[in-house]
């Protein structure tokens, strides 16, 4: 247990980002650990039933739990570069030696020292306050996906989904696929966020979508029976009567915050940007921070999407691969990068150009 | 509820760039039908146009842009019917019989169908409007969507965009 | 493995390893489990026996122990300290902590990333949870 392993590129994570990353950096030579804190590999890819927008590089049109096993083919083309440990947290960096500590379950601890680490961790539900948020029943829109998609189990009879972005018009469609009643979903703007065609999806269902509505109130004593809703007017005050929804589930979709806590213990440059939804690391062109040997890529970067995600973890691959000497396409930074603009390059990434003008920086400067 | 609230709830309530109609007298003579896409919205995505066999969803300039069709290579054969990953496309035929169309919807749920089970017909925003007679049940990709190709009065055509299976 | 009656052709519940529906078929009845999927195919585990707050329950090895709680009914899993308010799972991904239960003896374990095993004890957390000085280390291992 003293025995401190020792690899060349540590991915934190082994979502869309960091799956691809370390397919990406193993297809080099790079030796790749990769830890997952879950039982399997895949992130958030392997909930998603729904088949993906993008381009057909990005795998538009093929469901999202099928995109992680192309992910994970490819690994396996490499696996002699790649040693993954799932059940496995990554719990502290070690900025005075460079070392990483790891839990395996519950008991037990391991040390590595890697040359280079992606932190590729992703994100974390919001909830919003109000009273009884915290009663079971209260669940975050992933946990439900993860309830259903994952384990087959039933989530309740019927939700009340809180948030009108692409999580909730997805989650309320997967429920409904799962045989679920969707009570309504609440939105709290004037417009839906997420994308419209979403939306009609289950609104020809016939399931009510609540523009400037908001949740006042759960009830229930031990479990979630019901919630009050009211309505909202244009400043986000409450007008008119609450209205009582019979429901077992109330069902948060309200946003994502980035998860990155290592890259403060590492003392990387962070910053508090709104539109990628909370604090991100400074990061160049290449996703690496400014600690020379952390890079970040997928939601851990920003609150994006999976399709970024996945481009974002193979420029971050393929970078750290080259740091560390592996001789590497380096078009393939520009090809990347053109699949990446391409995507944010719409209206709907209008948020996320604004975000990253904030958070990137052409290149450190300091290059070794 | 006003119009422009039900568009920003999800429901369509007048063509526009991205959700048009076939032209009048092309649609009412196609056998096989003519598609309908309902993407009004400018996002990241094309599949329609990828999976199409003839070219009739146009080669998009920007991935961003709303779909584009030549309505003339439209063969109705509903391949992107089955591959929108919105679900927003549909392929309807009048000539089906005198007084029936044939409406052509991507379906995922459950319970699922049989060939001449009879639906309800729901309109955007979930209402039912009628009853149709599924006629046939494709599966082009064998990824799990059905395409269900169902028979409704003809009257119904702009309304119809989904089913409930009652069993 | 007892060898079971073939009831691949009854529609609803499809299993990749047939030998077990017998017994599992009637657990999923009882167990709120997803009879039928317009697209996954779900494939559990072995069907073993655990106990929570000393009644016996059934779930699927390897699988989160919340996640069998939850198929089970049971959807509190901790009173918390000060205002003593019931606790089930909210993220489900081993990040939030709304999930900690004592398993065999240990408190805040994340039920919702720990995989359940044979005859795990899992008990209702109050509290804070105490550490017991005497559990036996690397027993699960």
């Amino acid at each position: 247990m003293s025995e401190i392993k020792k690899t060349d590129i540590l991915i934190v994570g082994g979502g869309a980002a960091g799956l691809s990353a370390a397919s990406e950096a193993a297809s080099y030579g790079a030796k790749v650990t990769v830890l997952e804190s879950d039982l399997h590999l895949g992130g958030q890819l392997v909930k998603q039933t729904h088949k993906f927008f993008g381009s057909k590089d990005e795998h538009a049109g093929t469901r999202g739990y099928k995109i992680a096993d192309i992910i994970l083919k490819e690994i396996e083309d490499n696996k002699e570069n790649v040693e993954v440990h799932t059940n496995t947290a990554a719990v502290g960096f070690y900025k005075n030696d460079g070392i990483v500590t790891a839990m395996s379950g519950e008991e037990s601890y391991f040390k590595l020292q890697p040359k280079k680490i992606l932190m590729a961790t992703g994100a974390q539900e919001r909830i919003i306050p109000f009273p009884n948020n915290d009663l079971p029943g209260v669940y975050g829109a992933g946990a439900v996906q993860t309830l259903m998609n994952v384990y087959g189990v039933v989530p309740g009879k019927k939700v009340l989904m809180v948030g009108a972005g692409n999580i909730g018009l997805i989650v309320s469609y997967q429920l409904m696929q799962a045989d679920v009643e969707i009570a309504a979903v609440l939105e709290a703007l004037p417009k839906i966020g997420g994308y419209w065609v979403h939306a009609a999806k289950i609104r020809r269902l016939g399931v009510p979508i609540l523009l400037r509505h908001t949740i006042k109130a759960a009830l229930g004593k031990d479990v979630v029976e019901g919630a009050v809703i009211q309505e909202l007017d244009d400043k986000f005050q409450l007008i008119g009567e609450p209205k009582k929804i019979d429901c077992d589930v109330i069902c948060l979709a309200v946003g994502l915050t980035p998860t990155n806590e290592m890259l403060w213990q590492a003392g990387c440059e962070m910053k508090f940007v709104p539109q990628l939804c909370g604090h991100v690391p400074m990061r160049d062109a290449k996703l690496r921070t400014s600690h020379p040997d952390f890079w970040v890529a997928g939601d851990a970067a920003g609150i994006e999407e999976a399709s970024a995600a996945m481009i974002e973890g193979r420029i971050a691959g393929l970078a750290m691969a080259e740091a560390l000497g592996c001789n590497v396409r380096k078009e393939n930074f520009g090809i990347y990068q053109e699949r990446l603009d391409s995507l944010r390059r719409g209206e709907a990434g209008e948020k996320i150009r604004c975000g990253l003008g904030m958070a990137q920086i052409k290149d450190w400067g300091n290059e070794e | 509820m006003n119009n422009e609230k039900l568009y920003n709830s999800g429901v369509l309530t007048e063509t526009c760039k991205g959700a048009i109609l076939p032209p009048k007298e092309l649609w009412e003579k196609k056998k096989g039908g003519l598609v309908i896409i309902e993407c009004p919205q400018r996002i990241p995505c094309n599949p329609c146009h990828t999976s199409c066999p003839t070219g009739a969803v146009v080669a998009f300039k920007d991935i961003n842009d709303q779909p584009e069709i030549d309505y003339e290579k439209c063969t109705g054969c509903g391949m992107c019917v089955a591959k929108c990953p919105g679900l927003a496309c549909f392929v309807i035929a009048p000539t089906f019989s005198e007084d029936k169309a044939l409406l052509k919807l991507p379906y995922e749920l459950t319970p699922m169908p049989e060939k001449k089970d009879k639906v309800q017909c729901l309109n955007r925003v979930g209402e039912v409007v009628t009853e149709g007679i599924v006629e046939n049940i494709t599966e082009p990709f064998k990824d799990s969507t059905k395409v269900l190709h169902v028979s409704i009065d003809k009257s119904f055509v702009d309304q119809v965009r989904s089913v409930r299976v009652v069993k | 493995m007892r060898a079971a009656p073939d009831y691949s052709n009854i529609g609803v519940i499809r299993w990749t390893n047939s030998n077990k529906l017998l017994k599992t078929q009637r657990s999923m009845i009882e167990m709120q489990l997803i009879k039928s999927h317009p697209i996954l195919e779900f494939s559990h585990g072995k069907l073993v026996k655990f106990s929570f707050d000393d009644k016996d329950m059934e779930g699927f090895e390897g699988e989160p122990i919340a996640m069998a709680l939850h198929a089970n009914g049971v959807h509190t899993y901790r009173i918390t300290p000060e205002m003593k308010r019931p606790r089930g799972f909210f993220c489900a991904i081993g990040k939030c902590s709304s999930c900690f239960m004592v398993v065999d003896g240990v408190p805040n374990v994340r039920t919702c990333v720990t995989p359940l095993k044979e005859g795990m004890k899992v008990e209702t957390q109050t509290g804070k949870g105490t550490v017991p000085l005497n559990v036996e280390v690397g027993s699960n291992e």
